[in-house]
C-alpha cells in the first residue's frame, strides 16, 4: 500500500501525517511473546492480591455495618468531631463496650481508654491501631498518631501510607509491618511482622524486625531481645479484634484471620486438606468471644479439628 | 469523586485488577508492540536491551496498576514507566540518560509541525523523514485504542467512514464525531512528543 499524502485534504494535517508515515511496526513476536510471559505471570499475582484485599475490604464493611451498635466513645475524656476538623479515621469498641457516639475520630483528638477497656481505630490512611486499656492516644493526620501513654498495636499491611507513632521517646515508624509501642517509664517496641524503625530528632536511631522487641529506658540505655510472634505481650489484642464475617467467607478465609489476630502459624495435616479449607464455605456469626475461642466452634462445623503445638496451629481431619 | 479523564483505560485497568482474562489480553494486544517501539526509539534502536526495558516496564506497570487513576491515557502513563525504565537502567550503567535522547532533525520536525497546524503542504521527504515518523507512530500509540484505530482505518485503510462506525459499532454521526476527536487527540500528542524532543536538544 501506497502511503502518499495524496488524497488527504491539504488542511487535515494530521491525515498527512499518518498517511506519510504508514502503519506502525508490530514488535518481533518472540518480544511479545517474552512480554506476555513476563506480564501474566504478574498480573496473576496482581489480581490475586487484589482479591484477597477486596475480601479484607468486603469483611470490614460488613463487619462496620454489623458492628454499628458497637460503635462508642470510650468514655472519659474522648473528643469527638466537630465539622471543621479533618477525620483520622474510626473507633470502634473492644468486645463488650457499649454503644455511647458517632465512631469517627477528629485529627487532634485524645482517646482515652478506661481500665479494662480496648478499642480499635482504623485509619483513613488503612492502618489499624488497637488500643491496650489505659491508654492515650492522639491522632496527628490519616497515618500518625501521639501515643502518651499505655500499648497500642498496629497493623499497617492494607495500609496506603506508612504508619508514625510518636512518643515522647521518638517516633516509631513502620515498613509495612504489625508491631506494639508501649509507653510508660520506658519505650517498649515489639514487632511481630516486617520492619520497624526508632527515630529521634528525624534520625534513624534503631532499626527492628520481626521477632524483635527493643526497650529504650530513661538513661537512654537500650535493650534488644527476640520476642514470639504469638504470647502474653500479644494476647490483649484479642479483646480488641478485626472484625470477621463469617458468612459467606470459607474456612482458610477464617484461619488466616485467625492467624493475624493470634500471631500463631498454620499447617494443614496435607495439601488436600488445605485446598478443602479454600472450598468449604462457612455461614453464620461469630460470638463475642476472643478469635482463638472461636476454633472450637467454627472447625467442628467445617468437620475439622485442630491442636497447638507452641505458635503452630495443626488443622487435621477428626 | 473526580471522573477520569479516560474511562475506557480505567475501565480496562479495573477489569484486570478484578482478574479479567480478556482485559489482560486487551491490554497486551493494545499496548505490548508501543512500549517496545518507545523503547527501542529510545535506546538507539538497541534491540536486545528494548526487549529487556519493555519487558521491565510491564512487569512495573502491573505491579502499580491499583495506582493508575485514568488521568492520562493509559499508553501514556506506561511510556512514563517505560522512560522510568530507561533512565534507572543508564543510571546502573553509569551512563548519562541524556545520552538515551533521540537524534532530533529539527528541520524535518518544524515542516511537521506546520503541516499539523495546516499551514503548509509538506515535501514528502520530511513527513517521512525518520524522525517524524517516529513522533507520528509515537502520538498514536499515546492515544486511546479507539481513535488510533479510526485514524489508521481512515488514512491507511482508507474506509469510508460509514465502514469506521460499523467497526467501532457506531452510527455514522458517531463516527465523524469520534474521528474529529481523534484528530485533535492526536494534533495534542503530536505536539507533546514533538516537544519532548526538542527539549531533549537543550
Amino acid at each position: 500500500m501506497s502511503h502518499s499524502n495524496s488524497g488527504v485534504d491539504p488542511s487535515d494535517g494530521a491525515g498527512q501525517l499518518i498517511q506519510a508515515a504508514g502503519p506502525r511496526a508490530e514488535a518481533p513476536p518472540d518480544v511479545l511473546a517474552e512480554m506476555h510471559l513476563a506480564a501474566r505471570a504478574a498480573w496473576e499475582v496482581k489480581a490475586t492480591e487484589q482479591k484477597v484485599l477486596r475480601r479484607r475490604r468486603r469483611r470490614w464493611a460488613a463487619a462496620l455495618v454489623a458492628a454499628a451498635s458497637l460503635l462508642v466513645a470510650l468514655g472519659l475524656a474522648s473528643r469527638w468531631i466537630t465539622p471543621t476538623e479533618p477525620i483520622a479515621g474510626t473507633l470502634m469498641a473492644g468486645r463488650g463496650a457499649k454503644a455511647l457516639g458517632s465512631g469517627e475520630v477528629a485529627v487532634g483528638s485524645t482517646l482515652k481508654t478506661a481500665a479494662g477497656a480496648r478499642a480499635m481505630l482504623r485509619l483513613a490512611s488503612g492502618t489499624v491501631l488497637r488500643l491496650d486499656s489505659e491508654t492515650w492516644v492522639t491522632p496527628l493526620s490519616t497515618s500518625a498518631v501521639r501515643l502518651e501513654q499505655g500499648r497500642i498495636y498496629l497493623d499497617s499491611a492494607l495500609a496506603a501510607d506508612a504508619v508514625e507513632v510518636q512518643t515522647v521517646w521518638g517516633t516509631v515508624r513502620d515498613v509495612g509491618t504489625q508491631f506494639i509501642v508501649a509507653v510508660g517509664d520506658e519505650l517498649e517496641i515489639l514487632v511481630r511482622d516486617g520492619e520497624v524503625q526508632l527515630e529521634r530528632e528525624g534520625m534513624a536511631l534503631e532499626t527492628m524486625v520481626a521477632g524483635e522487641a527493643l526497650t529504650l529506658r530513661a538513661d537512654n540505655s537500650l535493650k534488644r531481645r527476640t520476642v514470639e510472634s504469638f504470647g502474653t505481650a500479644w494476647d490483649w489484642i484479642q479483646d480488641v479484634p478485626m472484625p470477621f464475617a463469617l458468612e459467606g467467607a470459607n474456612v482458610a478465609d477464617y484461619l488466616d484471620w485467625i492467624i493475624d489476630e493470634t500471631g500463631w502459624r498454620i499447617l494443614y495435616e496435607d495439601a488436600a486438606l488445605a485446598r478443602e479449607a479454600r472450598a468449604t464455605e462457612t455461614h453464620g456469626s461469630l460470638p463475642d468471644v476472643r478469635p482463638s475461642e472461636t476454633l472450637d466452634i467454627v472447625l467442628p462445623s467445617a468437620d475439622l479439628t485442630y491442636r497447638r503445638d507452641g505458635g503452630l496451629l495443626v488443622i487435621e481431619r477428626p | 469523586m473526580a471522573r477520569s479523564a479516560y474511562p475506557e483505560d480505567l475501565a480496562l485497568v479495573r477489569r484486570m485488577l478484578a482478574g479479567d482474562e480478556e482485559a489482560f489480553e486487551q491490554f497486551s494486544r493494545d499496548t505490548f508492540s508501543g512500549i517496545y517501539r518507545f523503547a527501542l526509539s529510545r535506546l538507539g534502536q538497541d534491540e536486545d536491551l528494548a526487549r529487556e526495558i519493555a519487558q521491565a516496564t510491564v512487569v512495573a506497570a502491573i505491579e502499580s496498576l491499583d495506582r493508575y487513576r485514568g488521568d492520562a491515557a493509559l499508553m501514556s502513563w506506561l511510556c512514563g514507566i517505560c522512560r522510568f525504565q530507561i533512565t534507572g537502567h543508564l543510571r546502573r550503567q553509569g551512563r548519562d540518560p541524556v545520552q538515551a535522547r533521540l537524534e532530533d532533525e529539527t528541520p524535518a520536525l518544524r515542516t511537521a509541525l506546520n503541516v499539523l497546524a495546516g499551514q503548509e503542504d509538506g515535501p514528502e521527504d520530511d513527513l517521512q523523514n525518520k524522525e517524524v515518523v517516529r513522533l507520528v507512530h509515537e502520538a498514536l500509540d499515546h492515544l486511546p485504542r479507539r481513535y488510533s484505530d479510526a485514524l489508521e482505518w481512515k488514512y491507511l485503510e482508507d474506509l469510508p467512514v460509514a465502514e469506521i462506525g460499523e467497526r467501532l459499532g457506531v452510527g455514522m454521526k458517531a463516527a465523524e464525531s469520534v474521528l474529529s476527536r481523534a484528530r485533535e487527540a492526536f494534533r495534542k500528542a503530536f505536539r507533546s512528543c514533538g516537544l519532548v524532543a526538542k527539549g531533549n536538544e537543550s
